[in-house]
């Protein structure tokens, strides 16, 4: 069945090479056009860091003489189209993108439950780089949809293997956005396993100026430690709530709390954060930090450093490293590979060779999809890091965490 | 008392030439009994295979053919486990002529898949056991199977291969043929046979340790001369012919044990196959009612390079020799050493159907033939032109594929 699926994709996804341009037919050069669709206006910290890395790596794709194909050369575009976090204007982005003949889309997340169908029909593959909902990529089900970013079926396992056996017991907190639901959802599977893990599960409402109430509510359940999955702004809120009461209880976080907002909000009480500890995908492999420091440097000549706003306990400026930067380039490399893959006739079968391609990941390590998994983050390439003096490192107390260097966030 | 005088005597008098001996003329090496003789096993996959981890791997698979009722293979599946040793990232590239591939239920990661290979990519802790139950394309990997079976059920001469049921005078066959045979060469004199003897012990007590394997070399005192070995591996082969139903009385069987039980009469067979025995046969004819085509589940393991090197009636060649005057002749037993290592080498292939991303280190495998039920003998064989298959070929193929693979987990589940 497996092979039958991938036979009507091929069939359905057959890209007509003319057409993937956007150029003009006379010119030996055409433009293939990427659109990333990502919340520029409402979290522009995650919709920036997505579009510099897909400018980066067209940058270095068009600094090579574009891509070449039956003697036509392409030199690829970005279109940068704002999705307002709105699941309604992110599927009208994606319409447009197929109007452009777009060649992929580079996707924060929202709305792609409505939006992969517009973009199967067309042929184009989209890929997901910040949001790691769990229904949201299915080989068989959805097979344009591919995805670079930690899961979060990834980062909850880990987190119930990593705090399962320090013997806490946990308050699950999640708010009520897409983002805190989806992670719920995650935490609920990962710690079915143990649930005299769990001393409580909390919504946090996203509108609320103040999140007193569900702190004590946790502390009731005689918590000893808060596991929180939400926003950044709802994030903040919950640190302040339960460190403002003086409860020192240790708190675990989703991706979300090295969002700069986080530390900006708690920039007045910087001791509030220390000890915050959160789950992310790893941005170096076991070849060191070398490679993810050459694409730091390469950002940061082309973008400048991404500074949060606050500075450490001496005085300097800190940058976040640009992690949500890199899964956009190492798509944008897979996507070129791709196009050069193997194709029959005039016919571009881009979701089909996206299956056959690796590369070198800005993290030292191999990054690719295959027919069985379109996840480019594996579950093994969550960490964890904890934040004292507003910069965070991994911790040392976990298999994984303790074998990566620290990135140096100070400038 | 005379037995002990007389090999003591012997003992000396082979000292005694040794050391009197002058210079060998050449120095031949002996074959590593891990070395392969030919391309096949591991299959290739048409691509490179990649290992990038630190730490070591050990291999164990499972083979499992699904065979039709006259013993052609019609399904190819293989479980293969890698258990890495050691803390570190690893991404590994295993080529093989896979076409799907899903997570073995112990296995502590998932596998991945491209064409003709099998992905892992992930972290080890320490130790990490990557489990991955690979169905291979029967085309491009059946060559590589070390047995070929040919089973005949006939009642008063016509073929039983449905499942109805015949009465009448049951003539039933299992011919085993050990598939492995290759040739070695090699270059052979006058020798000391203990040198020989010592080299064997030398190579078996690092198998033995789980040492990498010494190189190995004797002296040659007279011409040379090349020989060519016909060599095989070996394998220890067991299993059962089941005949379902009423029991089976009076039957006149060769080869193999007759059981009967409660749910009918079983055939049960041990035998080693390799270069002494390429054949096993099992024969059974009498007179029966209500039989049905038997199921058929057969074993073969190949014998590890010690197993294969272990010295006749002594604890070591040295002893051995030094026992057994047949033994004593330096240019047989250098022909024989080199049989023995070229067959553990042949035999040691079939330890990886598909590849080791470490081949350095250790390698088991098993092999398991069972008659799967419905699968009738085809009426034709199929193309081996391979394109062409529409999308409804496809999707036929497909079903047929995936019912077959339900089928084979099922009957291996519930033997």
């Amino acid at each position: 069945m497996r092979r039958l699926a991938l036979s009507l994709a091929a069939l359905l996804l057959a890209l007509p090479l003319a057409a993937c341009g956007g150029g003009k037919g006379k010119s030996s050069t055409k433009t293939l056009t990427v659109v990333v669709n990502a919340p520029f206006s409402q979290t522009p910290y995650v919709g920036d860091s997505i579009a510099h890395g897909v400018e980066l790596a067209v940058a270095d794709a068009n600094g090579r003489g574009g891509v070449t194909l039956n003697g036509v050369t392409y030199r690829l575009r970005v279109e940068k189209l704002d999705n307002r976090l709105s699941p309604a204007q992110a599927v009208r982005n994606v319409r447009r993108a197929v109007r452009e003949h777009a060649v992929s889309i580079v996707d924060e997340g929202t709305g792609v439950d409505a939006s992969w169908r517009i973009a199967r029909a067309a042929g184009i593959p989209l890929c997901i780089v910040y949001q790691g909902g769990v229904g949201l990529v299915d080989p068989v089900g959805r097979p344009n949809v591919f995805r670079i970013a930690p899961t979060d079926h990834g980062i909850a396992f880990r987190f119930a293997e990593y705090l399962i056996p320090k013997g806490l017991k946990i308050a699950l907190l999640h708010d009520d956005s897409g983002y805190g639901i989806e992670g719920a959802k995650a935490l609920d599977d990962a710690f079915s396993y143990n649930p005299r893990s769990v001393a409580k599960r909390l919504t946090l409402p996203s509108s609320a100026s103040d999140l007193a109430p569900q702190i004590v509510q946790a502390r009731r359940a005689e918590a000893t430690a808060l596991l929180v999955w939400a926003s950044a702004p709802t994030l903040a809120k919950t640190i302040i709530a339960a460190r403002s009461s003086g409860w020192r209880v240790p708190i675990y976080a989703a991706p979300s709390a090295e969002d700069p907002l986080v530390r900006q909000e708690l920039s007045d009480n910087p001791d509030w954060l220390n000890g915050l500890t959160f789950g992310s995908g790893r941005m170096t492999a076991e070849a060191g930090p070398g490679p993810f420091l050459n694409f730091v440097q390469r950002y940061e000549n082309e973008f400048g450093p991404d500074l949060v706003g606050v500075k450490d306990p001496r005085g300097r400026p800190i940058a976040q490293p640009p992690d949500y930067a890199m899964y956009p380039f190492d798509y944008m490399n897979l996507l070129v590979q791709a196009l050069y893959a193997p194709s029959s006739g005039k016919q571009l079968n881009l979701v089909a060779g996206l299956d056959q391609v690796t590369v070198h990941g800005v993290n030292g390590d191999e990054r690719g999809f295959n027919e069985k998994n379109h996840e480019g983050v594996v579950d093994d390439d969550v960490y964890f890091a904890s934040f004292h003096g507003m910069t965070f490192a991994p911790v040392k107390d976990d298999p994984l965490s303790a074998t990566l260097p620290v990135i140096e966030q100070r400038r | 008392m005379p037995t002990r005088l007389a090999v003591a005597v012997a003992a000396l008098a082979l000292a005694a030439t040794a050391s009197a001996a002058t210079p060998p003329r050449y120095v031949v090496a002996l074959p590593s009994p891990t070395s392969p003789l030919s391309a096949l096993p591991p299959l290739q996959g048409g691509r490179l295979p990649i290992r990038v981890y630190r730490g070591q791997l050990t291999s164990d698979e499972r083979v499992l053919v699904g065979v039709d009722q006259r013993g052609t293979p019609r399904r190819l599946e293989v479980e293969q486990r890698l258990l890495a040793h050691g803390l570190g990232d690893y991404y590994l590239v295993v080529p093989a002529p896979v076409t799907d591939v899903e997570p073995t239920a112990d296995s502590e990661s998932r596998p991945g898949l491209q064409q003709s290979a099998i992905i892992w990519q992930g972290f080890s802790p320490r130790r990490r056991l990557l489990g991955a139950h690979a169905v291979l394309d029967l085309r491009r990997s059946a060559s590589a199977l070390p047995l070929r079976l040919h089973v005949s059920t006939r009642v008063d001469g016509r073929p039983v291969t449905g499942g109805g049921r015949l009465d009448g005078r049951l003539d039933f066959s299992l011919v085993a043929t050990d598939a492995t045979g290759a040739t070695f060469r090699g270059t052979i004199g006058a020798t000391n046979p203990l040198e020989v003897a010592r080299a064997l012990d030398q190579i078996r007590a690092a198998q033995l340790a789980g040492r990498p394997t010494p190189a190995a070399t004797v002296g040659i005192r007279s011409h040379v001369r090349q020989i060519a070995l016909r060599v095989r591996a070996q394998f220890m082969v067991s299993g059962r012919i089941d005949f379902v139903g009423p029991l089976l009385r009076g039957l006149k069987v060769e080869g193999a044990t007759v059981v009967n039980g409660r749910r009918g009469t079983s055939l049960r067979f041990r035998a080693l196959l390799g270069i002494e025995r390429p054949t096993l046969r099992i024969t059974a004819a009498g007179a029966a009612a209500g039989v049905a085509a038997p199921k058929i589940d057969l074993r073969a393991t190949p014998l590890t390079p010690a197993q294969i090197l272990q010295p006749p009636g002594a604890s070591s060649w040295a002893a051995a020799v030094h026992a057994r005057r047949a033994l004593r002749d330096g240019e047989a037993l250098l022909a024989r050493a080199f049989g023995l290592l070229a067959g553990a080498g042949r035999t040691h292939q079939y330890a990886t159907l598909i590849l080791s991303p470490d081949p350095q280190n250790r390698a088991t495998a098993s092999y398991r033939f069972t008659t799967v039920r419905g699968m009738r003998p085809s009426v034709r064989p199929p193309s081996r032109g391979g394109s062409g298959i529409g999308t409804l070929g496809g999707i036929a193929i497909g079903l047929a594929a995936a019912l077959g693979l339900a089928g084979l987990a099922v009957l291996w589940a519930h033997s």
